[in-house]
């Protein structure tokens, strides 16, 4: 007997829609954003290309890199100068006149010594204290002295309130504030001190926070 | 000159020098410690912009071993 099996492809009824991929972080259309992009020394990144870190995971994309404002900077780059021309102020009063010629010549280079180091610890220190904010995470990462390293960090899911704090006619001026996110997660409190346009920051956050309940009502979470 | 005095046959310019010379190496050390701290930095925090932060680190380091030579020379 001969059995012919006919095979009959059923009609689709319903067909999902096409799910977003997580990896496809939309830009924000949010005013001034873009503009953003940001050099080696800036204080504020959209969305930067170049930046890794070490928690970072292979889908995950930093939307913000933020710094202190750069003008926080203004008091150790004056305080170097007048490190710098302390010497030279100085010999018009008789101070190291009790040393020998030689120990005189040691100890200002010793002062310049401290000077640098002063410097570049100043200067590490706002370039290496960071707040980013990723599709999924915010971090931040402090180097409190020489060796002590700290990195706080939160979903963003975890965010449940963001605080915008700038007072001061400096900060006012040079637009530039604290932002604090309240969370959570362990960390109860994350703060980013002194950032760039805090408004902007903070806007970002928000809306970050709306698309991760997006993604979780529709099951797009990673 | 003054504080060329002996003290049991030390004058006080030698052990200001032995002083001088114990704070250049411990600050060649701290110089050390400074370039343990930018690598460690820029493991936690990669900007694409290594070569001059350590090239900072290490300048700084050769800074404190010049000083310390030339102190050495001179002292």
């Amino acid at each position: 007997m001969t059995y012919v099996i006919i095979a009959f492809r059923m009609p689709d009824i319903f067909k999902a829609p096409a799910k977003a991929v997580p990896n496809d972080i939309k830009r924000f259309n949010i005013a001034g954003l873009e503009k953003c992009s940001g050099k080696t020394f800036s204080s504020f990144f959209y969305m930067p290309s170049h930046v890794n870190f070490i928690s970072k995971d292979s889908k995950e994309k930093i939307i913000l890199f933020l710094r202190k404002h750069p003008i926080t900077n203004l008091g150790w780059i004056l305080l170097t100068i007048a490190f710098l021309f302390a010497p030279v102020i100085l010999s018009i009063f008789p101070i190291l006149s009790f040393l020998p010629e030689n120990f005189r010549f040691v100890a200002i280079a010793m002062w310049y010594m401290l000077t640098t180091a002063y410097a570049l610890e100043s200067f590490l220190s706002w370039f290496f204290n960071v707040c980013i904010v990723t599709d999924e995470r915010i971090f931040d990462v402090d180097f409190i002295n020489l060796i002590y390293r700290e990195i706080s960090e939160a979903n963003v899911d975890q965010i449940q309130d963001i605080t915008v704090r700038m007072s001061g006619v400096v900060r006012t001026v040079f637009n530039y504030g604290d932002v604090m996110i309240q969370t959570a997660s362990e960390i109860p409190r994350i703060e980013f001190l002194s950032v760039s346009k805090p408004d902007l920051v903070a806007k970002v956050l928000r809306e970050l926070r709306v698309e991760e309940e997006q993604e979780k009502i529709e099951g797009r979470t990673r | 000159m003054v504080g060329q005095s002996l003290l049991f046959g030390i004058s006080v310019w030698s052990v200001a020098k032995v002083f001088v010379f114990l704070a250049l190496a411990i600050y060649i050390v701290f110089a050390l410690v400074v370039i343990r701290q930018i690598r460690l930095m820029l493991e936690t925090v990669d900007m694409g912009f290594n070569i001059l932060i350590r090239f900072m680190g290490w300048i700084h380091l050769l800074f404190a071993v010049g000083i310390f030579v030339i102190a050495i020379l001179i002292l």
